[in-house]
């Protein structure tokens, strides 16, 4: 059993009170900023530029799954991992880069700030309420997050893991209501330049440890030679899962919102490739760390108490806490960027949009405020609750939210002839497809539900919009759409 | 305070910049795999060195922006 509070001393204590001194501050700076308007807060006026956005982009795209997730990944399947999903996820987001982001910003009306309003201007109204289904899964998958920053706080402090999540989990919520995105502007650059001197200093550290990459590689082979060949130990199944996984940005909220926060789109396309090459390279050093831990510590408990033993043993007293720090950053970044975003969908595009049409502009930022309390309070008692369920929920969800809406936003983007009609019923197709694959027929002939929705999805849209195309387009039923 | 010397690039040049990026991102997709297959000192050096260096150097192009006005500008527009 691996002490870690035996490891974890006061300078790393200090380091990490720092921190979270420094997050709640900004909060309290830009709370006046972010209180003018739904689009001050929402999406900070549409001011970021090329640096701001590298962080608030990396913040969206990296979390602690990156962290963790990765390492444990690095210990038990070896460099395939770079094969199959860090280079992957690199390839398949530029387009998000290069051109999906720039015609967000550039092409897209100011008045779309989230991703069902997209989904509205793409088709119709009923469609971008199918669309507020989104964040479900966001939500689920902060529950996850959230676990991983209780889990540590725990290992080094020994207070009960419930206390841990409550105090990270109320920190997010105070910052992420206070500011909103000005907030987030600029704890996600803080947080960002934090997890990769981090990453830095980590890799370090296991240079040093292992008295160069020889010694490093000698040891991996020798407990397990598949942990050093690119296809590894990995199944197909699983290769293709990872591969695909990275489809999951493209219809992620934060993306977007990310986009519309920017300046314009030319600074979308420079500082989304930036980050591409750090995201790459913070990856493959996580990977590493796996690998090392492996050898490490081989009779770790977990994989990911492994991880954590082997950050904590090649780092010194301070780095450890900066490492910390960095994992609660991810996570803090990405817990509050969902909250802002559900928030807002759920103020903007379903209770606004539904019930309330005259709610003014200051009564969407106040009630966005509260829901950002409300869903908080949701994930911190999620996450305790339904700890053992929430991996399950989100793959489902997510997977849902993935297989469902890839087809018609990519189609709203780049397809000329799309229609109401044709993004509204492969919409509904694809609900109705989604569940009968996954739930009734039980995935058969091995093919995973959202490549099957996929291409089911894509047959209607096309044969709908094709069948419901007119040449005075019947595209825009809100008088919108086009690019 | 707004940074009068300050030119910003023009939206050409930001595009050129994200392509040869992109491509970047490119080499890196092939470079990484193959260091990682050798097993080499440069992959080892070079994700020490960009991971040291990238974060702060964001941080500081990000002060530098402070200094231009970014988070002024919604105040005098409004």
């Amino acid at each position: 059993m691996i002490d870690f509070k035996e490891l974890w001393g006061a300078l790393d204590w200090t380091v990490l009170a720092l921190y979270f001194l420094g997050v709640m501050s900004v909060g309290f700076i830009m709370h006046r900023k972010a209180s003018k308007n739904f689009k001050s807060f929402f999406v900070a006026s549409r001011r970021l530029t090329i640096p701001v956005l590298i962080g608030v982009a990396a913040a969206a795209w990296y979390d602690s799954w990156t962290i963790v997730g990765l390492g444990e990944l690095g210990s038990t399947l070896g460099i395939s991992i770079i094969l199959f999903y860090v280079i992957p996820s690199g390839i398949l987001r530029l387009p998000l880069a290069l051109w999906i982001g720039p015609i967000t910003r550039d092409k897209i009306p100011d008045y779309v700030v989230t991703l069902p309003d997209l989904i509205r201007y793409f088709y119709n109204k009923p469609a971008g309420i199918l669309a507020s289904i989104v964040p479900m899964a966001s939500i689920l998958y902060c529950c996850a997050l959230l676990f991983a920053v209780g889990e540590v706080l725990n290992l080094v402090s020994g207070v009960p893991i419930w206390a841990t999540m409550i105090v990270a989990g109320f920190a997010i919520i105070l910052y992420t209501a206070m500011a909103g995105m000005w907030g987030l502007a600029v704890t996600d650059l803080i947080q960002f330049m934090v997890m990769t001197v981090s990453a830095g200093a980590v890799l370090l550290g296991i240079y040093h440890h292992f008295n160069g990459v020889d010694a490093l590689y000698d040891a991996v082979a020798a407990s397990d030679p598949a942990k050093l060949s690119l296809v590894g130990n990995q199944t197909f199944a699983g290769a293709f899962g990872y591969v695909i996984s990275a489809a999951a940005l493209y219809v992620n909220a934060q993306s977007y919102q990310r986009f519309g926060a920017a300046k314009a789109g030319g600074d979308i396309k420079v500082a989304y490739s930036l980050m591409l090459v750090i995201g790459i390279a913070f990856s493959a050093v996580m990977v590493i760390t796996g690998m090392a831990s492996s050898v490490i510590h081989p009779d770790a408990a977990t994989a990911s108490e492994g991880f954590w033993a082997t950050v904590f043993e090649v780092l010194p007293a301070g780095a450890r806490g900066l490492f910390v720090a960095a994992l609660i950053a991810a996570v803090m970044s990405t817990v509050s960027a969902d909250m802002l975003i559900t928030g807002g969908i759920f103020v903007k595009d379903i209770y606004k949009d539904l019930f309330k049409p005259d709610l003014s502009d200051k009564g969407v930022l106040t009630g966005t405020r509260i829901m950002i309390v409300v869903i908080g309070i949701f994930i911190i008692a999620g996450t305790y609750l339904w700890r053992n369920g929430i991996g399950s929920a989100w793959s489902t969800i997510g997977g849902f939210q993935v297989a469902v809406f890839l087809i018609p936003i990519l189609g709203g983007f780049f397809f000329k002839r799309k229609t109401a009609a044709g993004g509204l019923i492969a919409i509904i197709a694809g609900v109705i497809f989604y569940s009968i694959w996954q739930f009734v027929l039980g995935a058969p002939y091995a093919i995973p539900s959202s490549v099957a929705t996929w291409i089911f999805g894509g047959v209607v849209y096309f044969a709908a919009c094709f069948a419901t195309y007119r040449k005075k387009d019947d595209r825009l039923t809100d008088g919108k759409g086009g690019l | 305070m707004a940074d009068k010397k300050h030119t910003p690039m023009t939206p050409e040049k930001k595009n050129k910049v994200g392509n040869w990026l992109a491509i970047v991102v490119v080499l890196l997709s092939i470079l990484v795999p193959m260091g990682f297959i050798w097993g080499t000192q440069v992959l080892f050096w070079f994700l020490i060195i960009i991971n040291f260096v990238f974060g702060p150097c964001c941080f500081i192009g990000y002060l530098l922006e402070v200094r231009r006005g970014v988070f002024s500008y919604d105040d005098s527009e409004e």
